[in-house]
């Protein structure tokens, strides 16, 4: 395969909380490829923000990280301290966040704050160079009329205008990577699909690896070569996009997948069943689990290959008998 | 209880705050079992001693054993003080519920009178209500009291603003309720948090304005212990006896800092986005 | 043309002009509805009734209360604000000659209250939980809860008289602004710190505050450009109401520092009965509540670009 851009090694965390601990990731394990695009599924809660924050360096203060490396450019990012993660923060990574209405400052025009990004990202220059690199920008990210746009202040633009601005921001640095957690989730169903879009043109031609973040599987598939699921801060499944959508190993996806409206000829999932306490030991997905045995509920299931996926569930057995683990 | 809890808890400073307000709540209360000497009892020839061993905080302009002054002056200081707060606690409750009960024009009266009040600094209603109605008692508390109204106004009015668009304030006037009743039943106890919280920074303020106003020599009469009072004979000696005007300002400054930090800590617990 | 601005301007100056109105009128009562003859006491007591009288028609005493209040109104509107019965000069000159003293002096507190509070404020929140920010919430609640009175002297005692290094009180060169400047500073930094410290806490969750740190950009800057301006108008809405403590701590530290300003003035006013001067005095106070209303309207406005287009913000209250 290609080159790991990024490498996450068993890595757990968990929130402090003046109400006790809440355990956010436990035991992740995963790797992106250079110039993929791949998508992280799992329903909220299930750590996907926690991970992105991780991988960006951007986590909440009372995330404590107790486990684990997290390797990108032959370094552990874990362990850098501020200096390079400045560097990496200009150069290599960049985020966009779920609500565009809250990822622009509110008091500086839209200009000022790309302008921000490119003079961050090594740009020299006067304002009226960086304006055009701006604007060309602006563009780049289809949005109409560039230097009105420059001009205006966040609350003057939609909800999609503003997520493209967002999506400006981000490749000023031309980043090598880009985590873009949920950024259709807040928008209007017409504008998902056009945001999706320039997604994937960024990543076509620009050649960013691109991990987006989504509760919906339907926006992974529409998205993503490669689909990592997550349940109960786990990652449970890991695939090729047509293979898991098609042929879904871990009931956890299955059930994601019976749960989507067009899903074709299988039975809608349970979607009642929204609050169910994750268990600490074993499968976090046991109490859900119709074939959940003694075993699930003691012993924690590892992520195990698969014909070429990885999936972490006792039972494969029973879904594919030729199975073996490594 | 529970805010007990969480002072416990959660709140260093707000636990030391109510540490210091007790101690001093006991020193008042015990005034005539603690004090060492009569605080009344003059003798001149004893006159400006800084600390000795006989008068551990030294004695005052004519002689009087300050520590004990100090002591017998929490009762009338805090009578003062908290007279005042409870006052404009009650005042400012009832017309900020009201206005913001009513709306209309019962609001918009309300609203004039409290921009009135809130540009006539209550400081200055002090100095001219005491200057020219006299150093009384019942002045003193009248006079820091107005000051206080319209902060409570706006506190309250606001709070049952929030309270008014809750359901159950919907369900009592569907169920026809009077008005009175609602206010008193539904909107009363769920804005009293708000003005607690506030209740107890403004007893420290009261303490403030009193010796404040004890500053600028209008105090109550000297031979009273109160704290403001003495402030306004020390002046006098500042630079023959400064321990006076030293010591009796730290024991207000301690007195205001213990209501300070319980009522930035109960601000805390109370509000809904620190929790 | 959209008239509404112009129509909102107006609607807001005329209110203003109400309070105005309304504070002159309650202070004429609480001035003329105390008990004693101010005529009387001006006169002195050993005044015969004839003396007292002539003082009555002197100062229109004699006429009906709203008769008073009627004149005192009208002759308002014209900026004649009477004559200073201590000094015999007119109101307005007198006002004129110590109103500049206070608001230099003021002035001066609230640019060191802010230019301490702010980054205080935001540097504490950053690094929430931490000693620095202990210190500095601690700071909050004792600086509000010291005697103004006592700061002062306890700064006059070490550094005019103990140690020698600044004049004790009066006017004259920047350094006589030291000492009552910061004693004057002390109990407005407190809030402010403490609403810039917690507005800090909840703009550094905000996803644009992640997003400049994404950009790479210093912490420095990250603090500096985007959470401190986001914190500033619950700071500046507090000045506003702060104003209260600012008047308190003017009057005190005027009289402690021997500073030649309108606090002083009022105090001086109020002992020596001389009523035309105590109303002008705070019918200028007033003023200044108006005038700095108006000023932290423009704030707001300048600050935050929601507000020039009329969408409302969740700051304002
Ligand atoms: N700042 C936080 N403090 C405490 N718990 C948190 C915080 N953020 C998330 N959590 C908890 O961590 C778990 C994972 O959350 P998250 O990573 O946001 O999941 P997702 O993005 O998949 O919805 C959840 O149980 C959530 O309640
Ligand atoms: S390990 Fe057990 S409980 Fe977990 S998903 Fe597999 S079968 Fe279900
Ligand atoms: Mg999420």
């Amino acid at each position: 395969m290609q080159e790991k851009i990024l490498e996450v090694r068993s890595l757990t965390a968990k929130y402090v909380t003046r109400k006790g601990e809440v355990p956010a990731l436990r035991n992740i394990d995963l790797e992106i490829y250079a110039g993929e695009r791949v998508a992280i599924v799992g329903e909220s809660g299930s750590g996907k923000t926690t991970l992105a924050s991780i991988l960006t360096r951007l986590e909440p203060s009372n995330l404590v990280i107790e486990e684990g490396e997290v390797i990108f450019g032959g370094r552990n990012i874990l362990e850098a301290v501020e200096e390079d993660l400045r560097e990496f923060r200009k150069k290599e990574v960049s985020v966009i966040f779920q609500n565009p209405s809250e990822s622009l400052d509110p008091l500086y025009k839209v200009g000022t704050q790309v302008i921000e990004a490119l003079r961050a990202a090594g740009l020299n220059g006067g304002r009226k160079e960086l304006r055009r690199v701006a604007e060309d920008l602006l563009r780049k990210v289809n949005l109409p009329n560039p230097s009105r746009i420059f001009e205006s202040y966040p609350h003057e633009l939609s909800g999609g205008q503003k997520q493209r601005v967002a999506i400006a921001i981000a490749i000023a640095k031309n980043p090598k990577l880009l985590v873009a957690d949920e950024p259709t989730t807040a928008l209007d169903v017409s504008v998902q699909t056009k945001i999706l879009e320039l997604l994937v043109k960024i990543n076509e031609e620009l050649g960013v690896t691109e991990v987006l973040i989504t509760h919906d599987i339907g926006i992974a598939h529409d998205f993503a070569e490669r689909i990592i699921v997550m349940y109960g801060g786990k990652v449970v499944e890991v695939g090729r996009t047509e293979e898991v959508v098609a042929d879904p190993l871990h009931p956890y996806t299955k059930h994601l997948i019976n749960s989507l409206p067009r899903g074709g000829d299988l039975p809608p999932g349970d979607s009642r069943v929204v609050d169910f306490r994750i268990p600490r030991d074993g499968c976090p997905f046991a109490p859900r689990c119709p074939l959940a045995s003694e075993a699930c509920r003691k012993v924690e299931p590892k992520l195990t290959a698969i014909d070429g996926r990885l999936v972490a569930c006792h039972n494969l057995r029973a879904v594919k008998p030729q199975s073996f683990e490594v | 209880m529970e805010v007990l809890r969480y002072l416990l808890r959660e709140s260093k400073t707000g636990m030391a705050g109510l540490a210091i307000i007790l101690a001093f709540i006991s020193m008042a209360l015990l005034a005539n079992l603690i004090a060492p000497y009569d605080p009344m009892n003059a003798v001149l020839g004893d006159a400006r001693q800084p600390p000795s061993p006989q008068h551990p905080l030294g004695t005052d302009e004519l002689g009087r054993d300050l520590l004990s002054r100090i002591i017998y002056g929490a009762r009338t200081t805090f009578l003062i003080a908290v007279s005042s707060t409870f006052t404009a606690f009650a005042v400012g409750t009832a017309l900020g519920i009201l206005s913001g009960y009513l709306r209309g024009a019962v609001d918009a009266a309300v609203n004039g009178g409290t921009q009135i009040l809130l540009s006539l600094p209550g400081i200055v209603i002090a100095i001219i209500f005491v200057a020219l109605w006299g150093p009384s008692l019942v002045n003193l508390i009248i006079a820091i009291a107005i000051g206080f109204i319209p902060v409570y106004i706006k506190l309250m009015r606001a709070a049952t603003l929030q309270v008014m668009s809750m359901e159950y304030i919907q369900a009592a006037k569907m169920l026809g309720l009077s008005n009175l009743k609602i206010m008193v039943r539904h909107v009363l106890p769920n804005v009293l948090p708000v003005g607690i919280a506030q209740l107890s920074t403004d007893v420290g303020f009261a303490i403030l304005t009193a010796s404040g106003l004890g500053f600028l020599g209008l105090g109550l009469d000297p031979s009273i212990p109160e704290w403001g009072a003495m402030i306004g004979s020390a002046k006098n000696y500042i630079f023959v006896a400064p321990h006076i005007i030293i010591e009796v300002g730290a024991v207000i400054a301690l007195s205001a800092i213990g209501f300070s930090l319980l009522g930035n800590a109960l601000r805390d617990y109370i509000d809904p986005k620190r929790r | 043309m959209n008239l509404k601005p112009l129509f909102f301007i107006g609607k807001r100056l005329a209110s203003m002009a109400l309070i105005v109105v309304g504070v002159v009128i309650i202070l004429f009562f609480l001035l003329h509805l105390a008990p004693g003859n101010p005529a009387q006491i001006l006169a002195g007591f050993q005044a015969t009734p004839e003396v007292v009288h002539q003082i009555e028609v002197k100062y229109g005493l004699d006429k009906p209360l709203y008769v008073q209040l009627m004149t005192y109104l009208t002759n308002m509107i014209r900026l004649d604000l009477g004559t200073s019965i201590m000094s015999q000069r007119p109101v307005t000159d007198e006002i004129m000659a110590r109103l500049p003293n206070s608001l230099m002096l003021a002035t001066v507190a609230i640019v060191e209250a802010i230019a301490i509070s702010l980054p205080l404020g935001v540097l504490a929140a950053a690094k929430a939980g931490s000693r620095f920010d202990a210190a500095v919430t601690a700071f909050t609640s004792i600086g509000v809860a010291l005697p103004t009175f006592w700061t002062g002297l306890m700064l006059m005692l070490l550094f005019a008289v103990e140690l020698h290094l600044l004049p004790a009180g009066g006017i004259g060169g920047p350094q006589n602004f030291i000492l009552p400047s910061i004693t004057m500073a002390v109990p407005i930094s407190a809030p402010i710190i403490r609403v810039t410290r917690n507005a800090a806490l909840e703009v550094l969750e905000k996803p644009f505050v992640k997003l400049a740190i994404a950009k790479g950009l210093s912490m420095r800057e990250v603090l500096m450009k985007h959470v401190l301006k986001n914190a500033l108008i619950p700071a500046v809405t507090l000045i506003g109401l702060q104003f209260g403590v600012l008047i308190r701590s003017a009057v005190i530290t005027e009289t402690v520092f021997a500073w030649p300003g309108i606090g002083k003035l009022l105090v001086d006013s109020i002992f020596a009965r001389d009523y035309p001067l105590v109303q002008g005095t705070v019918f200028v106070i007033a003023i200044i509540y108006v005038a700095i209303n108006l000023a932290l309207d423009v704030a707001y406005v300048v600050i935050d670009p929601r507000l020039r287009s009329g969408v409302s913000t969740e700051w304002r209250f």
